[in-house]
């Protein structure tokens, strides 16, 4: 897995962890800019829209600025704050869909030259969003943090203090009943 | 950084390899993988440069291993851990003296309302004495039934009268006559065990 791969070969975040508390914020820069385009993607992938993905994502760093101290160092630090935005992210869409929505859902795939694909394809994307949004708990949680915030199996097991078999139960059901989900939605 | 697909694989080979929400999550994951605006570190730090330097949180603290370059974090930890047993033992020792005082002080205590509990208990033995009484009219029944659907203690009496006067002759009163004539005893026998 690429991702994984991608976090052997950082530097221990402990020791990282440990020099933000300290009181050194430059190193917790390296870490933001290490980590937001994974944490960036997350947020946009649930939440649809370019902006709001922006906010939820810098939301989602203060947020783990101010828990580092919470943070063990069982797991890598990415997993631990792909947690924290994507449960932030799931609680702005429901938000979200609380309010009105007045403006139509925009595809973010590249613009069509026919306007019907692009609002099907539009659609389509939403249908995934809602689909994934309406799982319950913690099957929710696992499909977002594999598909949405590409984490590996044992980095979703270390990041929620799950089995690793729980982990890949919990994504089967997930998928299981994500699959019914999305039929409906394209027989609507 | 490269996207990571999903491999079926990883779910124990048990699910489908072109399961069709794993294709459509696939699809919609490769259309929204747009790159982090550029200035989203920026802006986070400059939201992080108005909050105080966050603090280690106590369980996080001692069960993380000491990093590399902090000879005091160990021995700091070995103290405080063992301050806390030291602390929880002492704790308990005492909770456990406490409840012993408060153990004995109730035990002290005690005596006093316990004699007028006992006094208040004995009215209930002559009351029990009543039911054995009715014991003795099933006897009776057979003898006379007229006095069968009486079990008051009017028809208790007459038994006994009845049981006095032939006891030298009859063989069959004789074999009904103890039985009035222990529940004398019987009534004496609540008496031993209300005290």
């Amino acid at each position: 897995m690429a991702r994984v791969a991608w976090h052997d070969a950082r530097v221990d975040d402990r020791s990282l962890v440990d020099t933000v508390l300290d009181g050194d914020r430059d190193t917790f820069r390296s870490l933001v800019e290490r980590e937001q385009v994974a944490v960036y993607r997350a947020c946009l992938r649930i939440l649809g829209r370019p902006h709001d993905a922006e906010d939820v994502a810098q939301e989602s760093f203060v947020m783990a600025y101010r828990a580092l101290g919470s943070y063990r160092g069982d797991g890598p630090l990415g997993g631990w704050l792909m947690r924290i935005a994507t449960r932030h992210a799931f609680r702005r869409l429901g938000q979200r869909r609380d309010a009105a929505e007045l403006n139509p859902e925009i595809g973010l795939s590249a613009p069509a030259s026919d306007p019907l694909t692009a609002l099907l394809s539009g659609e389509r994307e939403r249908a995934v969003r809602l689909a994934v949004a309406g799982l319950r708990e913690p099957y929710r949680e696992v499909v977002a943090l594999r598909f949405f915030g590409e984490l590996s199996l044992d980095a979703i097991a270390t990041a929620t203090g799950r089995p690793l078999n729980t982990v890949k139960t919990h994504l089967r059901r997930g998928l299981e009943r994500l699959r019914a989900d999305l039929g409906r939605e394209v027989a609507a | 950084m490269s996207r990571s697909p999903f491999d079926p694989s990883e779910v124990d080979g048990s699910l489908d390899p072109r399961d069709p929400a794993v294709e459509e999550l696939e699809r919609y994951a490769t259309i929204a993988s747009d790159q982090a605006p550029g200035n989203l570190a920026d802006r986070v730090m400059s939201a992080v440069a108005a909050e105080p330097t966050p603090r280690r949180g106590l369980m996080a603290w001692l069960v993380t291993p000491p990093s590399a370059g902090r000879p005091f974090a160990r021995f700091a930890r070995v103290t405080v851990l063992g301050a806390t047993l030291v602390l929880a033992v002492a704790g308990a020792l005492y909770a456990g003296e406490l409840a012993r005082l408060v153990r004995d002080f109730s035990v002290g205590s005690t005596p006093q309302p316990s004699p007028s509990i006992t006094e208040s208990f004995e009215p209930s033995p002559s009351q029990s004495i009543s039911p054995s009484p009715s014991v003795s009219p099933v006897e009776s029944e057979s003898e006379s039934p007229e006095q069968s659907g009486e079990p008051s203690a009017a028809a208790t009496a007459t038994p006994r009268q009845s049981t006095s006067q032939p006891s030298p002759t009859g063989s069959e009163d004789e074999s009904k006559s103890p039985s009035p004539s222990q529940t004398p005893e019987e009534t004496d026998t609540p008496e031993t065990t209300s005290t």
